[in-house]
Parts: C-alpha cells; sequence; structure tokens
C-alpha cells in the first residue's frame, strides 16, 4: 500500500472522528433538554436525580464523551426512547434500505450521465443537445420532493403502473426478512423512486461531463489520436471520455453527500423505509438515539463514498498516486 | 499531375477559417511538392498558417476549417476526395505527425507504450508481444531505454516525451513524417540532440520530411529545400543553399537578416509591422504593406510564383530588385522607412 493510501486512510479516520466530536457536543448543546421525554419533569427530584445517574449525566461531559465513543466502537447506540430496543437493530434494515435506493440510482445516473454528456458534447450542436441541456437545468432546480409526487401522481394515481409508497405490498413479507430483498415485489415498489431519484441525479454529471468534453476535444492529445487514424469512436471513448471522467470522479463525493442527504426527501414522499425517513419520524418524537445515531450513518456513508471516490480517481488518474 | 518521385503534391490549396467575424483566409494558392526522400522545411512567422497546412494534409481541420479549393494528392490519390473512412487509413500509415507541443500531445492517462500500439493497432493486427517487441524497437531508434515504455507521460522529461512521440511518429513507417515545430517547448541542447537524431532516422529509415518552424536557422541546418510562407501563402521556394545564398523575396532576405550568424558582427534585425489581418480584404501581396519594394503594383495585383532556376520560385513583382536589396537589407533603416510610409 502506498504512502498515499495510507494518508487517505488517516485522513478518513480523522474525518470521521471530527465529525463524531461535533455530533456529541453539537446535540448537547441544542435547546431543550432531550431527557425531558424519558424522565419526565413530573416525577419527584429525588427520582430524576436517580434516573440520571442511570443514564450517567452525572458525570461531567468530557467523561460521557468516552463512554459514548468507546460504545460506538462496538456499534452500542443505545437504546431508542421510543420503542426501548437497541438503536442498533433498528437502524441496521432501515441503512441497507436507504443503500438500495441512493446507490444503484448514483451509478445509473452517473453511468447514463457520462455517457450521454460525452456523446452529446462530443457531437457539439445537435438539436438533442439543446433540448438535453434545457431539461437538465430545469430539473436540476425543480424540488426533489415535486418531482417525485408529480411521478406518483402521473405513474402511479393515473397510470396505475407502480405502487404509490413503501418497500413491498402490506402483507407480503409479515417478517420483514431478507428474503424480500429479492422479490419481484420489492423491485416493483423500487422502481419509481428509483427512476426519480436517477433522472434527478443524472443532471449534475450529464452537464458536467459535457462541458469537460467540450473543453477536452480541443486538447492536443485528442488531435494526437485523432491523426493516429483512430476511429472516432475510439477518439471519443478512449481518449476524449476517459479524462473527462476526471472532474466527475472529483465531484461525487460531493453528489454523493448530496444524494444521501436527499433521500429523506425522497423516502418521505415514498413512505421508504429507509435511513432518512426513520430521521424524520425519530426527529418528531424526540427519539434522540435514534436521530443521532442516523445522523452518524448518513455521515458515514458519505465519507464512505468520497474514500471509493478517490479510489476511482487514482484508477482513472496515474498522476495522482505517483506523485 | 504528379512526377515519380514525388509523395505528396499540394496543388492550389485554399483553406477558409470561418468565425464569427467572418471568414479568415487562413491558405491561399498554396503548391508545395514533397519528394521520396528530401527534408523539406516550412518557415514563417507564427500566425501564417503552418499548422493549418499541416492540419490540411493530415485531415484533422477544427469544425471551423474549410477546404474552398485545391487538391492533395499522395501517390495518385486525392486525399481531399477520398471517403472519411479511406482517409483514416492513410492517416499515421502514410503520414505520421510529430506536434507542436509533444509536451501536451500524449495523452496523460494511458502509458506511452499503450499509445503507441494503439496507433498500430489502428491499421493492422498485432500480437502482444509484437508489439511490446515493436516499442522496445522504436524505443531504442530514439534514444530511450525500452525499460521506460510502459511509464505514464508524466514520468517522462521533455526530451523523452518528445522522442516517444517520435518513437510513435515511425511506427508504421510512414512515407513522410511531418514534424510542427517539434523543440519549441525544449532547450537548446535537447533540441540539438532531438535534431540530429530526426536527421540520422531519416538517412536511415528514408522517409520525407517536413520540418515546420519560424527559425529559419534551424531550417537551413536540417533541410535541402525551403518553403517560405508568409500570411497563408508560399512566397518563395527553392533549394536551401540556393535561397541562403540568393533570396529572391524581400520577405525571405528579411527573415534570413533576422538570424544572427555566429562569428559575424552583423546585428539581427526583425521586420518591423505585422502580418495583415486575415479577415481584411487582402488585395495584392500579402507583404505589400512591410515591404521596402513595393509598389502600386504590388498593392493591387497578387504576384504570380515565377519560376527561376533549379526549382527555385518567388512570388514577387520585384524579385530582380532583389540583389540590389539583399545589400541595404542589413541597415534597419531600410525597414522602417516602409511601415512608416503605410501609417502615413
Ligand atoms: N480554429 C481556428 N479558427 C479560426 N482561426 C484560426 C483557427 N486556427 C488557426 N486560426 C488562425 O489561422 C492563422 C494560422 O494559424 P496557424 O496555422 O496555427 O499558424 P502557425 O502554425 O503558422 O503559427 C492564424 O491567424 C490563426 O489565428
Ligand atoms: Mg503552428
Amino acid at each position: 500500500m502506498s504512502a498515499f493510501w495510507f494518508r487517505r486512510l488517516w485522513q478518513t479516520v480523522l474525518t470521521l472522528l471530527t465529525m463524531l466530536t461535533l455530533m456529541f457536543f453539537m446535540f448537547r448543546m441544542l435547546p431543550g433538554d432531550p431527557m425531558a421525554t424519558v424522565i419526565s419533569p413530573a416525577l419527584y427530584p429525588k427520582a430524576q436525580e436517580t434516573l440520571r445517574i442511570q443514564f450517567g449525566l452525572d458525570k461531567p461531559l468530557w467523561e460521557q464523551y468516552f463512554v459514548y465513543l468507546k460504545n460506538l466502537a462496538v456499534f452500542d447506540f443505545g437504546l431508542s426512547f421510543h420503542t426501548g430496543r437497541p438503536v442498533a437493530d433498528e437502524i441496521s434494515g432501515r441503512l441497507l434500505n436507504t443503500i438500495l435506493l441512493v446507490f444503484p440510482s448514483m451509478i445509473a445516473a452517473y453511468g447514463l450521465g457520462a455517457l450521454v454528456g460525452a456523446i452529446v458534447g462530443w457531437r457539439r450542436g445537435s438539436k438533442i443537445e439543446t433540448v438535453l441541456v434545457f431539461l437538465s437545468t430545469s430539473l436540476q432546480s425543480a424540488p426533489v420532493f415535486w418531482l417525485s409526487m408529480l411521478a406518483i401522481l402521473f405513474f402511479s394515481i393515473r397510470l396505475d403502473l407502480f405502487p404509490i409508497g413503501h418497500i413491498v405490498s402490506p402483507g407480503m413479507f409479515p417478517e420483514e426478512n431478507w428474503r424480500m430483498y429479492f422479490s419481484a415485489d420489492f423491485l416493483h415498489h423500487l422502481a419509481l423512486p428509483f427512476m426519480v431519484n436517477t433522472l434527478y441525479q443524472f443532471c449534475f454529471p450529464f452537464l458536467l461531463m459535457r462541458s469537460s468534453i467540450l473543453a477536452t476535444v480541443g486538447e492536443d492529445y485528442i488531435e494526437l489520436a485523432k491523426m493516429k487514424g483512430l476511429t472516432d469512436r475510439r477518439v471519443l471513448y478512449h481518449h476524449a471520455m476517459r479524462n473527462s471522467l476526471l472532474p466527475l470522479a472529483t465531484t461525487l463525493p460531493m453528489t454523493l453527500g448530496w444524494a444521501v442527504a436527499g433521500s429523506v426527501v425522497i423516502e418521505t414522499v415514498f413512505s421508504w423505509p429507509g435511513l432518512g425517513l426513520l430521521m424524520v419520524e425519530a426527529v418528531g418524537r424526540s427519539d434522540y438515539p435514534v436521530v443521532q445515531a442516523a445522523f452518524l450513518l448518513i455521515a458515514v456513508l458519505t465519507v464512505a463514498g468520497t474514500l471509493i471516490a478517490d479510489l476511482l480517481y487514482t484508477l482513472l488518474d496515474p498522476r495522482i498516486v505517483n506523485e | 499531375m504528379s512526377d515519380t518521385t514525388s509523395v505528396i503534391d499540394v496543388r492550389n490549396l485554399d483553406v477558409v477559417y470561418h468565425t464569427a467575424n467572418g471568414p479568415a483566409k487562413a491558405l491561399f494558392n498554396i503548391d508545395m511538392t514533397i519528394s521520396a526522400g528530401e527534408r523539406i522545411g516550412l518557415v514563417g512567422e507564427s500566425g501564417c498558417g503552418k499548422s493549418t497546412l499541416l492540419k490540411t494534409i493530415m485531415g484533422v481541420l477544427p469544425p471551423n476549417g474549410e477546404v474552398t479549393c485545391g487538391a492533395i494528392h499522395l501517390g495518385s490519390t486525392d486525399l481531399l476526395k477520398l471517403s472519411e473512412d479511406a482517409r483514416r487509413k492513410t492517416r499515421w500509415a502514410e503520414i505520421s505527425m510529430i506536434t507542436q507541443s509533444a509536451l501536451n500531445a500524449l495523452n496523460p492517462v494511458k502509458r506511452i507504450d499503450a499509445q503507441i500500439i494503439e496507433a498500430v493497432r489502428a491499421h493492422r493486427e498485432i500480437s502482444k508481444a509484437d508489439g511490446k517487441a515493436l516499442v522496445a524497437k522504436l524505443f531504442e531508434m530514439v534514444g530511450v531505454s525500452p525499460e521506460r515504455a510502459h511509464d505514464y507521460p508524466h514520468q517522462f522529461s521533455g526530451g523523452m516525451r518528445q522522442r516517444a512521440v517520435i518513437a510513435m511518429a515511425l511506427a508504421l513507417e510512414p512515407k513522410v513524417i511531418i514534424a510542427d515545430e517539434p523543440t519549441t517547448a525544449l532547450d537548446v541542447i535537447v533540441q540539438d540532440q532531438i535534431f540530429t537524431r530526426l536527421r540520422a532516422l531519416q538517412i536511415e529509415r528514408g522517409f520525407s520530411m517536413i520540418l515546420v518552424t519560424h527559425d529559419i536557422a534551424l531550417v537551413v541546418e536540417n533541410c535541402g529545400r525551403i518553403c517560405v510562407m508568409y500570411a497563408g501563402m508560399i512566397v518563395e521556394t527553392g533549394e536551401t543553399h540556393d535561397i541562403v545564398r540568393r533570396p529572391r523575396h524581400p520577405y525571405t532576405i528579411g527573415l534570413l537578416n533576422a538570424v544572427s550568424v555566429l562569428g559575424s558582427t552583423k546585428e539581427p534585425i526583425a521586420i518591423p509591422g505585422s502580418p495583415p489581418n486575415l479577415f481584411d480584404k487582402l488585395e495584392g501581396c500579402r507583404f505589400a504593406p512591410r515591404c521596402p519594394l513595393a509598389s502600386a503594383l504590388c498593392h493591387g495585383q497578387v504576384p504570380p510564383a515565377t519560376p527561376l532556376d533549379n526549382g527555385h520560385s518567388v512570388r514577387c513583382h520585384h524579385w530582380e530588385q532583389a540583389d540590389e536589396f539583399a545589400r541595404r537589407a542589413s541597415d534597419p533603416n531600410v525597414w522602417g522607412t516602409a511601415v512608416q510610409s503605410e501609417t502615413t
């Protein structure tokens, strides 16, 4: 493993640690007493005090912080205020649902966006280019909840092609086990939010790839590639597109962050039982341990995405690791 | 149309760039013949259309460039009449090019050997082992250790990258290699090494070479024949020693004047003024506004290419005064007056 990856890994650990710390203190600085939902102010002061000691809230903040870190290390996020079950159990299924919704549509959006953007940029000035650029810029500035609702209105209600929400039909999988992810019913439910998310996420890589190709077309190595007698397609796919992918890889962590955060909205509209929806529900119930854990996981997903993007980048550009 | 020894024969070529400001007449009435095994130099100030001419020959003009008339014969086929696919097949296999900025000519994200083999594969099948052997042979020819062939461009120095591009240009043993200002980005010592190597390779392999540069001294050193270009026209062409000894075009005289000859006390002088705007109407001789010999005739009528002896040809109404002019051309005042009279 090169020094580059060592440094990169170390940075990731540092980022995560900073995030954990910020999150710990942020939640404790929020106005209002989170414990109010658990320790009723109506209790005797003595009983309140006992409960505080049980929760370890009598200890100094820094000690609480280390307990928190120690627990995180063994994936102990505490108990949900709402259900009383361990947060880790509550959240793990939800995490998978979010990943299944966000990552495939990101991959589809980036794959399509890069390909279509490259072709459209390469054949500069086509009618399709004008139309697609107009549509993407409009789509990009449309709120995603509005898009989702339009899609539901049209495809689910008007055409009755897709279910309105949820991850499987009610009663199909009472136990919610892994089997449901392999059912046609699940795919049927996934289809519409997947398409909306893909469409929405498509705009950014498409527009970026198009302008990136336009900047690459004038490069000397493209001219040389043409002079070598390569076919037009080969010049596009092996030279122009290959190099134009670099800005896409650089911005991937950012858009991945948006996508994961944006899943809160899509999940809410589609009643998709993912991390985002869980977070919305938990906020409504002041279920602090769940909110905090969901926050944390969203952050971890984003950081992991960044690491993947970096891996991609080094695969794409040999100059990074070698320097 | 072309005699037996000519490899490339450019006839009456006009190229226009379409721009937002209207058409720029980048090439006008270009005639140029490259014979088998010769080294020919193309000189002229930057912006005079050298790269445009080469790109037209290679068939890689940018989308806004248009050939409005003329023919480019490679052997007996007119390249301009070929289908895109037939044209593609002639590229690199028949004519290859060492580009102006070899530093950026290699794709930064691909290994150098892969980029060379890719050029070969575009024209014929080659096995992995043969490809590797070929690259090793080419690297030896240009003087880079074959072990470095699997590197990325950024791991190479400027001179090495230039050599790698030369290796690439040699890969398919083309009839003609074009070198467009191949060493402008390199220091003088590396430049010298590269030219020595190129000359040796040319003699050994027997390809024809077009060397393009704004530095007439380089051409004088390396080429048997010279084409002098000015504002999209070839104003004088001939054997190098004829042109150096007896230039017939005032512009050529000016160019030679601008070169400091080692050991001589002659001060180099630049020609005052600048080339015409290609968007303008451009009547008459394009050099007339800067020419001390210019007369009313020059401003009104394009001078025809006048053939002299030994393949020497000049486009100047007053070429007969050239000898007399050459004697006083080393006096900067001679040039100054022309520009002054233009501005008044
Ligand atoms: N794509 C283009 N569009 C418009 N004008 C161009 C284009 N490429 C070159 N030119 C113009 O054509 C002229 C010749 O350029 P070029 O062939 O590059 O000259 P040289 O190689 O001798 O320096 C210049 O005036 C340049 O500005
Ligand atoms: Mg040039």
